[in-house]
């Protein structure tokens, strides 16, 4: 008790102002916690403000979005109770322990806060558990192994092989006679199944909305898959002079291909299972027997939506 | 710093051999001596942070511009983006590690100088070397002698750089081999067997600084494991370009998924290259501006060695888009546990904050700076790494916030740390200090506007690496927002460079300007202090009080209650006022 005292003393009676030759980095006024902490404060609304955001926004009607949107939600909480928990009480730190207020150190015992830090880091350890489980079960669920049926509660399925290059993509979707390129129309309430590969370098093709993401590898071909869920109409196709509603999403490359990468975009059209009939029939394709064969199933899909 | 190279630690080493070193110019190139260099590598680190730091700025101008191109073309854009990222990368955060490195290593373990003082000379100009050879195609190119400077990412991905008919990719190649061949992984080797060999013999393994077990012992053991990859990964490529052999090129037999996990095997261990030091640095001066020891001293080390072995495990996080199987659950996995091992570290340090008497000085607010981006950027990572979130995540502008938070707000924000708190040892002179609250101003409250403006974006839909964004014209708004934070930030920047500069020779001559608040503290440090030494642990700290005193459950602030509140509990417990 008296030595700590006269270590408190020692560090007081330095700390004054009174040393003219030393310059004192740190005597900005008492009030220089204050300040430092609302700096602090700033950021961790920002971060507040994006992660809030994304717990809060809707998101398209499809799959994997769906998914991934639900974790992502979790995840975000998470982030915002922990990380955010961890900058507030550094703040208050900041202001509260700041020099010009306080006027000793706590003295740091040998072995102190052993418990409390144990249990902070199994409550951590616990957490980091929780984030491997969910995140297995979600690449599970978003995976082309999985049952895409499944996940988008459809049974109709559609196959599609993607070509990327400079800087183009280019979709040949089954029962369409031709080759599609700066857009490509597609059914909703069905399971697209794609394939996907490079005529040149890496590529990477990408609908943010609906949380695809796959890279065109040369020599390799990858898959994935999507659904989107109704159509709301955003904007109209014509077909044989008779306009049909239809949904925009937006195609980008999503791995730098060279000086057009940035404009490497296209745009997929989504209309509904029936205009899709009649888009393919007018254009002298005929849908195939995996998307025919489920047209029974239409009922059932409503519900089984997410 | 000039003047104190040359008659203060520059001819001490010197003067022991017992003959006169040369002058001018000479003295600067033929030097061994490991203080000058250390000085070599710090304007070169500064240099090209300022030349990194302009060519973001460019860019940045030209995204708020407008959704087309603006000032560049895309290949320009592309340019400038290359060369910023490789700047920052390899010839900023790493040479101003190496210059602490370099400095400082021989003061913390009591040694006269490096293990192999040749070998580092030539790891210095190695750096300025290959940062030329990096940057020259820039001005060839605009005087139409040569191709473009590197443009394909500062990953480069194959077959894109093989194909790519550009002299800078050559050059660029070159000058990263000549970097880390000459400089990275030689002065890996050498500060780490300067610790372990040259060290004082009575200076046991704990005894030694936090900041030197992170930047003397684990940051280059993983420098010297990782950089060979990147070399191996970059010159198969040249290979390619130069004699037409295939390595990565599919056309004929190549795997272009080959160089990727080459690449990674290397990049990610290299991240924690970068923010190691800082995060070492940082846990330094937080213990010694809280008028406390560091909390759970073995505990921050068992943090960082965990750290890096686990970084080596964790690559193929950054290639869950290509088409990787069921490798990606396990990648997952690993990916998530470095959560726990940076918790250790984050909670350490906010126990040795907690109840502390925390001096807000420049560098004190640049480690608690880091301790926030650390938070920031492990929280968007904790997303990143899972495989079915990257699928909305990759590639998108989120991962542009990230790595930032990573790189700048943690590697970089530890280093100013460490620049403002050893600047008046290496110069003798105290810098401005009400400039460097500018620069902390700035940086601590602009680096999160900036860098979660930039997750925004990613949200929006802006992916990474666009040179226009003409299909959604709409970013535009966010994208002034975003530059306008940059131009904030690189206030902060200017003037801390205005700074540096200004102090070397107008900035009050001192020995040691923390003396006032480090000297009743008990904790010594050898760089500040020489030898003998003793840790800052609780033991050595307190050893003028009796046992039976350390054990006394003593009431309020002025004693030991620190152990039933622990972390981010009991909050205002104490009062002091």
């Amino acid at each position: 008790m008296v030595a700590s005292a006269s270590i408190s003393e020692v560090i007081t009676m330095s700390d004054a102002d009174d040393d003219v030759t030393v310059p004192d980095d740190s005597s900005y006024g008492t009030l220089s916690g204050a300040f430092w902490a609302l700096v602090i404060a700033f950021g961790l609304g920002l971060f507040f403000y994006d992660f809030g955001v994304v717990t809060l926004e809707e998101v398209a009607n499809g799959q994997p979005i769906g998914i991934i949107h639900n974790f992502r939600v979790t995840m975000s909480v998470i982030a915002m109770v922990g990380g955010g928990g961890f900058v507030a009480v550094t703040g208050w730190f900041v202001y509260r322990y700041a020099a010009p207020r306080r006027e000793t150190a706590a003295k740091l015992r040998p072995g102190s806060g052993r418990y409390t830090f144990s249990v902070w880091s199994l409550g951590i350890a616990f957490l980091v558990l929780m984030t491997v489980f969910m995140g297995a079960g979600a690449l599970a669920q978003t995976d082309q192994a999985a049952d895409p049926t499944t996940q988008a509660g459809t049974d109709r399925v559609l196959e599609m092989d993607i070509t990327a290059g400079q800087w183009f993509f280019r979709y040949d979707v089954a029962g369409v006679p031709f080759t599609q390129g700066n857009h490509v129309v597609l059914p909703a309430d069905t399971v697209i199944k794609f394939r996907i590969t490079s005529a040149d370098v890496i590529h990477s093709f990408a609908i943010q909305e609906l949380g695809v993401k796959k890279d065109a590898m040369p020599g390799q071909v990858n898959s994935a898959w999507f659904s989107v869920e109704g159509v709301e109409g955003e904007r109209t196709i014509t077909v044989n002079g008779t306009e049909i509603p239809a949904d925009t999403y937006q195609v980008t490359c999503a791995e730098l291909c060279g000086k057009g990468h940035s404009q490497m975009v296209s745009q997929v059209f989504v209309v509904s299972p029936e205009d899709y009939r009649t888009w393919v029939e007018a254009n002298g394709g005929t849908v195939p027997e995996s998307f025919e064969a489920s047209e029974g199933g239409h009922g059932e899909e409503e519900e089984g939506g997410h | 710093m000039t003047e104190h190279a040359t008659d203060g630690g520059g001819s001490d080493y010197d003067d022991h051999d017992g003959h006169h070193g040369p002058s001018g110019w000479r003295y600067w190139l033929y030097t061994t001596d490991h203080e000058v260099i250390g000085i070599i590598y710090l304007w070169n680190a500064l240099f090209f942070f300022a030349v990194g730091g302009l060519a973001a700025l460019v860019f940045r101008t030209e995204l708020a511009l407008s959704p087309a191109n603006a000032i560049l073309n895309s290949a320009g854009y592309n340019s400038l983006l290359t060369l910023h990222g490789l700047t920052m990368v390899f010839f900023v955060i790493p040479p101003l590690t190496g210059a602490f490195q370099n400095y400082l290593i021989p003061h913390w373990v009591g040694a006269e100088e490096m293990a192999y003082p040749r070998w580092n000379a030539l790891g210095a100009w190695s750096i300025t070397a290959g940062g030329l050879l990096l940057w020259l195609p820039l001005f060839t190119n605009a005087l139409g002698l040569t191709g473009l400077p590197a443009n394909g990412g500062w990953f480069q991905y194959p077959p894109l750089t093989t194909m790519l008919n550009s002299s800078g990719i050559d050059a660029e190649i070159v000058g990263l081999t000549l970097l880390l061949g000459g400089g990275s992984i030689p002065g890996g080797i050498n500060f780490f067997v300067t610790v372990v060999n040259e060290r004082r013999p009575d200076l046991g393994w704990f005894d030694i600084p936090m900041a030197c077990w992170a930047i003397g012992i684990i940051t280059p053991a993983l420098g010297f494991y990782t950089f060979p990859w990147v070399v191996t990964a970059l010159n198969l490529n040249f290979l390619e370009r130069a004699l037409e052999m295939t390595f990565y090129n599919a056309r004929t037999g190549g795997a272009p998924l080959l160089y990727q996990w080459i690449w990674w095997t290397f990049g990610h261990p290299e991240v924690y290259i970068l923010v190691i030091p800082g995060m070492g640095i940082a846990m330094e001066i937080i213990g010694r501006f809280s008028e406390r020891p560091i909390f759970g001293n073995k505990w921050v080390i068992v943090s960082f060695v965990t750290l890096s072995l686990f970084s080596a495990g964790v690559w193929a996080h950054h290639m869950f888009t290509t088409g990787l199987g069921a490798s990606r659950y396990a990648f997952m996995v690993f990916s998530m546990v470095i959560a726990l091992t940076f918790s250790l570290y984050l909670f350490s340090a906010l126990a040795t904050m907690y109840k502390g008497r925390v001096h807000l000085t420049t560098p004190m607010l640049f480690s608690i700076g880091l301790l926030v981006g650390l938070v920031y950027s492990g929280m968007e990572g904790l997303q990143l790494g899972q495989p079915a979130l990257d699928q909305k995540l990759h590639s998108t502008y989120f991962v542009v916030g990230h790595f930032h938070f990573t790189l700048f707000m943690v590697g970089v924000m530890g280093l100013l740390a460490g620049v403002y708190y050893w600047y008046p040892l290496i110069t003798g002179r105290m810098y401005n200090s009400l400039a460097g609250k500018y620069h902390a101003v700035t940086t601590l409250g602009g680096l999160p506007l900036l860098f979660f403006l930039m997750a925004r974006l990613g949200e929006l839909g802006m992916m990474r690496r666009y040179a226009t964004y003409t299909y959604m014209p709409e970013l535009q708004f966010w994208h002034i927002l975003t530059t306008g934070a940059a131009f904030f930030v690189a206030s902060g920047q200017l003037v801390f460079f205005v700074n540096m500069l200004w102090s070397l020779r107008y900035g009050e001559q001192v020995d040691n300007p923390w003396e006032d608040v480090l000297s009743g503290q008990n904790m010594p440090s050898p760089e500040w202090d020489g030898f003998p030494h003793h840790a800052p642990t609780p033991e050595n700290v307190y050893d003028d009080i009796p046992d039976d005193a350390v054990d006394v459950d003593l009431d309020d602030d002025s004693g030991t209650v620190v152990s039933d509140g622990g972390v981010g509990v009991n909050l205002g417990g104490d009062n002091d006022e």
